[in-house]
């Protein structure tokens, strides 16, 4: 009993600073896909509900693609298809041949491709869900698109995509967990080695558990409380 | 003999269908400074979407329109259709104009004073202190001096109405479009809108009002415009338009209301 707590402690043999330096490495990767999911899952409401006609079909192909295939194959595919096919393309035209890609850039890409997806209907919604004479009433006053987005659209959006993006979130930080194959020792991966050098699975994957969970519940709360301070001026 | 006081808006051959459906067949308007111009018409007589034409909310088939000398920037595409040619010049031409809706349309996440306040500070950038002057100002004169910190949700349709009012007058514009704006009220809340209309036209104000308040139309325009059918079917000062010597179409119209 007392190993298992050496093990866990700051100690020599303990883990725990790795562990957290895995809570820290997930969080990072979870927040840069969903922002990246963010960015792109805007572009793509956008084009989607504005765009020409190519583009509102390549949107919606988008979102049907990757939507419908399994995130560890996305992961994969960037991380090790992707790469391998690069290589075998500059053997061919004899150009260096590049290494593998940084793991954290493509594991968060990875993530946040197949977030913008889910993130882009989400959009799409919020933004179908504003009625049409608060566009005209700016526009009758002169605001610009731009003006009209930033100030109009975006905090009544906020109101109504809010909820669902925690839920999006809360995905992603748990698909964050698959890019533990990349290597990246985030926290998934950090577990599954001090599981296997130590010895005590049960010990490790339980903890890691018990971390997501506290990850995972503290910012549900975070999103409930900017769920909360968006819709100020509905209740009531 | 005072000479004409200048033109505000010039709108010359609008059309407009939708589908099939033609529902402006060519309607010319000028309106001069001061001006308060009732527009009435049965419902499907094109009132609404003639109006929205004006500001370019709604882009027209045919025709021009100017605000003062500038011309709204239409023009033809490839496909030979009417369209905003230039974005930025339509957006600049509508910060000489402002809206009244008949859903008033205030923006819920935004406080009373900070409707009113949007878009003299953001579109015109004028000076912070400035604004909030001419918002309390407004305000106190809409009779909502009380309410600067309450969200729309909170108000009565008449109220609403009224801070749509306000901030539709805060940039100080040429001419207020009203789009049918006592419609969606109680009948003890389109007064208390009404009279603030009316005090509006008493200080100069150049309006268009599509309305069906005939009362208003009689008593407080310059100049009453029946519209039938997407065309002007007779149009005159009040004196004319509800006298002996009124269209017979207009007093078609009007006999149902008068029962």
């Amino acid at each position: 009993m007392m190993d298992d707590l050496a093990l866990l402690g700051f100690g020599p043999d303990g883990w725990a600073p790795l562990l957290l330096k895995g809570c820290v490495l997930t969080l990072a990767v979870s927040a840069t896909s969903m922002a990246i999911g963010t960015v792109l899952g805007v572009l793509l409401a956008w084009a989607r509900l504005k765009g020409p006609r190519w583009l509102r079909r390549t949107a919606l192909v988008y979102g049907v693609v990757l939507r419908g295939v399994p995130e560890l194959l996305v992961i994969l595919l960037l991380y090790f298809g992707l790469p391998s096919l690069i290589l075998s393309l500059s053997e061919t035209f004899g150009w260096d041949a590049p290494g593998l890609p940084p793991p954290f850039l493509v594991g968060s890409l990875s993530v946040g491709l197949v977030s913008a997806a889910y993130q882009a209907e989400i959009f799409r919604g919020g933004v179908g869900a504003i009625p049409r004479g608060q566009f005209e009433a700016a526009r009758a006053m002169g605001f610009g698109d731009l003006l009209c987005f930033h100030r109009i659209v975006l905090p009544q959006v906020a109101r109504v995509v809010l909820p669902a993006l925690g839920n999006v979130w809360q995905f992603n930080l748990k698909d964050s967990a698959l890019i533990a194959v990349t290597g990246l020792s985030e926290l998934m991966r950090t577990s599954l080695v001090a599981a296997g050098s130590t010895r005590h699975p049960f010990l490790f994957f339980g903890l890691a558990m018990a971390l997501y969970l506290v990850l995972t519940t503290l910012s549900s709360t975070a999103f409930h409380y900017g769920g909360r301070y968006s819709n100020r001026w509905d209740r009531g | 003999m005072t000479p004409p006081s200048p033109t505000v808006l010039t709108a010359t051959n609008i059309r407009k269908s939708f589908g099939d459906r033609e529902v402006l067949a060519g309607i010319s308007l000028e309106a001069r400074e001061g001006e308060v111009i009732s527009i009435l018409g049965g419902s499907g007589s094109g009132k609404s979407t003639f109006l929205r034409c004006l500001n370019l909310l709604e882009v027209p088939d045919e025709g021009q329109i100017a605000i003062g000398d500038v011309q709204a920037p239409l023009a033809r595409n490839r496909h030979g259709r009417l369209e905003v040619s230039d974005g930025r010049a339509a957006a600049r031409l509508r910060t000489q104009t402002a809206m009244v809706f008949q859903g008033f349309n205030l923006w819920p996440h935004l406080t009373v004073l900070q409707n009113v306040m949007e878009a003299p500070l953001r579109v015109h950038r004028r000076d912070r202190d400035e604004v909030l002057a001419t918002a309390r100002t407004l305000l106190e004169r809409v009779g909502m001096a009380g309410f600067h910190a309450a969200y729309p949700k909170r108000l009565s349709g008449g109220q609403q109405q009224r801070v749509a009012i306000a901030r539709a007058l805060a940039t100080n514009p040429k001419l207020v479009l009203f789009d049918e704006p006592t419609s969606a009220l109680d009948p003890e809340r389109v007064r208390e809108v009404l009279a603030l209309m009316r005090s509006l036209a008493e200080e100069g104000r150049t309006m268009i009002v599509v309305t069906h308040e005939m009362a208003f139309a009689r008593d407080v325009s310059s100049r009453v415009v029946h519209l039938m059918n997407g065309r002007v079917e007779s149009s005159g000062p009040p004196a004319q338009m509800f006298g002996p010597d009124a269209s017979p179409a207009f007093r078609a119209f009007l006999s149902p209301a008068a029962l």
